[in-house]
């Protein structure tokens, strides 16, 4: 299979949101579009030099090939499930449920240790950090964090 | 000054100021080091409590707040690449690549100590130059701030590692994202697709987490090899009096830093985010070795430190002299002064002397306290680095949610800094560095609000040209702008040239 090129990929998907923010400047008064106008013609003209460039001088990059996709997946996952935790539950329960399940998920490749003391490791770094900052935040720089739809939020 | 000299002592010996001053800084760095809450957060919060306060002790206290809350942000900046406040942006350059190399008490000691000089020299603007310098604010119309944007954007050739277009690019996407919502000046709404909660705008403090801090958190588990920790922090005696010998050796590394901060802070609206900048890109263009920097030499903290907590002084000129507040955080000091029924404006000066010397007074003493803090923490600090990334990477997750909530307690924030930070890892996968997109995040309202009254007047006089190219110090900054740009390409011109030259003798 052939090697996607990033650079052509990108430059495309560039082009695509220049002329997108130009259409979009469609109108407004000229005092509202001048700079966004000027910013998308910007892109516009780079991202077309930047397209044939790419063409011209093909450069083979592995910019994903060097990681771990199925961890990077999991933990870009995680972070939106986290958010839609925090939505139900609140806070506090969303952060406990996600430090407790991504500490013991990172552990994976720690053989010498006991799954026992894992989650035993991943359950005390759950509730330290997460009561700990939760108290912070709420009592001490009174910012109301979110209660989660369950609990009337 | 010297009369008042009696009233200086005694409110600076006395128990509680000293205290509260202490306090007040400490405070402010455990503030400033969590991203999400900001300098002027703290102040905010502090401010009901400063009521039954005397008017000495108020501002003394939330001068030491706002102090530690400058240099708190670079201890987040440093260990996990995620400012704590806008104004230590810069700092992440080469404070976050020295953690990775294992310095980050050396990063640490040297952000504590040029803060320390960069905020006493401020002080000392802010204590014998007041009245000369507020004249210069007066003096910023719209196409200066359209031109000093400018001169901040031409840093994109310094910031934009590897390829030039890629970092035009980043940069222009960065001033079309500093667009959304509605616009400054026509009063439209840009980009919101009818959603009315983003028609104030994007968040900062939001877009600098996602940009920053989700791609090095995603980037410290992508490893394919088992990685148990992060780099250890190395062990070394007497590090920092040799940090504190190298920065006192680079004297016009840190005058040059402090006299960007001041100047950038007496213009209102810069910031400490716009000074540091401009003092990193003055920084690196000036180094012998330019391309050290951003892979973690300690001159770029250096510049960068100096300059933002310089500011913090430069921000309170116009507040003293003549009742204009040069940065938010110098606002709410504004509110402290008007709750204890002191007017600011021209006339402080002359009429509450005696105050306003022992505020100035004490605004250098605690950068020294400031100072001594940052070097004793700086040791334990930086040891937090040195944990399992299995301990740590979540917690960061869950730092940079709580923090880019705590902002506007909006849960938009939270979505878009998830949503900007995964993109802004793949972004940095093909090679697109997130330096210039968020310089242009930074510059683009500066700009913007700039060109389009600048437009105005234009139309109103009838002449652009005089109005754009013939002000003073808008002919300063074009003729540094044209330098900025034409710089770099003629030292990469006799660079290839006398390369060629070489492979021609040799």
């Amino acid at each position: 299979m052939q090697r996607v090129n990033h650079d052509i990929v990108s430059s495309i998907i560039f082009i695509f949101v220049a002329a997108f923010a130009l259409w979009e400047t469609r109108g407004l008064s000229e005092m509202s579009y001048v700079f966004p106008r000027t910013a998308g013609i910007i892109l516009l003209v780079c991202s077309i030099i930047f397209f044939i460039k790419s063409i011209i001088k093909k450069e083979d990059k592995k910019a994903f090939d060097d990681i771990n996709k199925r961890k990077v997946m999991v933990m870009s996952l995680g972070m939106i499930g986290y958010l839609i935790v925090i939505g139900l539950v609140g806070f506090l329960i969303a952060s406990i449920i996600y430090i407790w399940a991504f500490c013991f998920y990172l552990q994976r490749d720690e053989k010498e240790k006991s799954n026992k003391s894992k989650m035993l490791h991943a359950g005390i770094t759950a509730f330290g950090v997460s009561i700990f900052f939760f108290v912070l935040f709420k009592f001490v720089f009174a910012v109301p964090l979110p209660p989660g739809i369950f609990f009337g939020g | 000054m010297l009369e008042f000299l009696p009233d200086i002592i005694s409110s600076l010996t006395n128990p509680i100021n000293l205290l509260l001053m202490c306090a007040g800084v400490i405070a402010g760095i455990i503030v400033g080091a969590l991203p999400g809450l900001t300098a002027t957060m703290a102040l905010a919060l502090l401010l009901p409590f400063t009521f039954t306060m005397q008017a000495d002790t108020s501002l003394i206290t939330l001068g030491g707040l706002y102090i530690g809350g400058i240099y708190g942000g670079c201890i987040s900046a440093i260990l996990i690449n995620t400012p704590g406040t806008p104004s230590a942006i810069a700092t992440t350059f080469d404070g976050y690549p020295m953690t990775k190399k294992g310095k980050a008490t050396q990063a640490l000691i040297a952000a504590a100590v040029s803060s320390g000089i960069g905020g006493v020299i401020g002080g000392l603007a802010l204590l014998f130059l007041t009245p000369l310098l507020a004249t210069l604010a007066l003096r910023f119309g719209p196409p200066e701030y359209f031109w000093i944007a400018m001169l901040g954007l031409t840093m994109i050739a310094t910031l934009s590692s590897g390829s030039m277009l890629k970092g035009l690019m980043g940069g222009a996407v960065g001033l079309l994202i500093s667009t959304i919502g509605i616009s400054p000046v026509g009063g439209e709404s840009r980009y919101t697709f009818g959603f009315s909660p983003l028609q104030a705008g994007l968040e900062l403090i939001v877009i600098l987490i996602a940009f920053f801090c989700i791609p090095e958190v995603i980037g410290m588990i992508e490893s394919k090899i088992k990685q148990k920790k992060n780099k250890e922090v190395k062990k070394e005696r007497g590090v920092a009096r040799k940090l504190f010998f190298y920065i006192i050796k680079r004297p016009i590394l840190v005058i040059r830093s402090s006299i960007i901060g001041i100047i950038t802070g007496i213009i209102p609206g810069a910031g400490g985010n716009v000074a540091a900048l401009l003092s990193y890109d003055a920084a690196v263009r000036f180094s012998k070795d330019k391309k050290e920097f951003g892979k973690g030499k300690v001159d770029g903290v250096v510049a960068s430190e100096a300059s933002n907590n310089a500011e913090v002084g430069g921000s309170l000129v116009p507040l003293l002299s003549l009742g204009i507040p040069g940065a938010p955080p110098a606002a709410i000091i504004l509110g402290a002064l008007m709750m204890q029924g002191i007017r600011p404006g021209p006339d402080l000066l002359e009429e509450h002397s005696g105050l306003v010397y022992t505020f100035l007074v004490a605004f250098i003493v605690a950068n020294v306290v400031m100072l001594i803090f940052g070097l004793m923490g700086s040791r334990y600090v930086g040891k937090v680095i040195s944990l399992p990334v299995y301990y740590l990477a979540p917690s960061i997750v869950f730092l940079t949610i709580v923090g880019s909530y705590a902002i506007r307690n909006n849960f938009l924030d939270v979505a878009l800094m998830i949503g900007f930070g995964l993109l802004a890892y793949v972004m940095k996968k093909v090679g697109f560095n997130p330096a210039p997109i968020v310089l242009g995040l930074i510059l683009g309202p500066i700009a913007e609000r700039g060109l389009a009254q600048s437009m105005l007047m234009a139309k109103a006089s009838g002449n652009t040209f005089e109005l754009f190219f013939t002000r003073p110090i808008s002919v300063v900054l074009i003729a540094l702008c044209i330098l900025s740009i034409v710089g770099p390409l003629l030292s990469t011109i006799f660079r290839s040239k006398s390369k060629i030259d070489e492979e021609i003798q040799g």
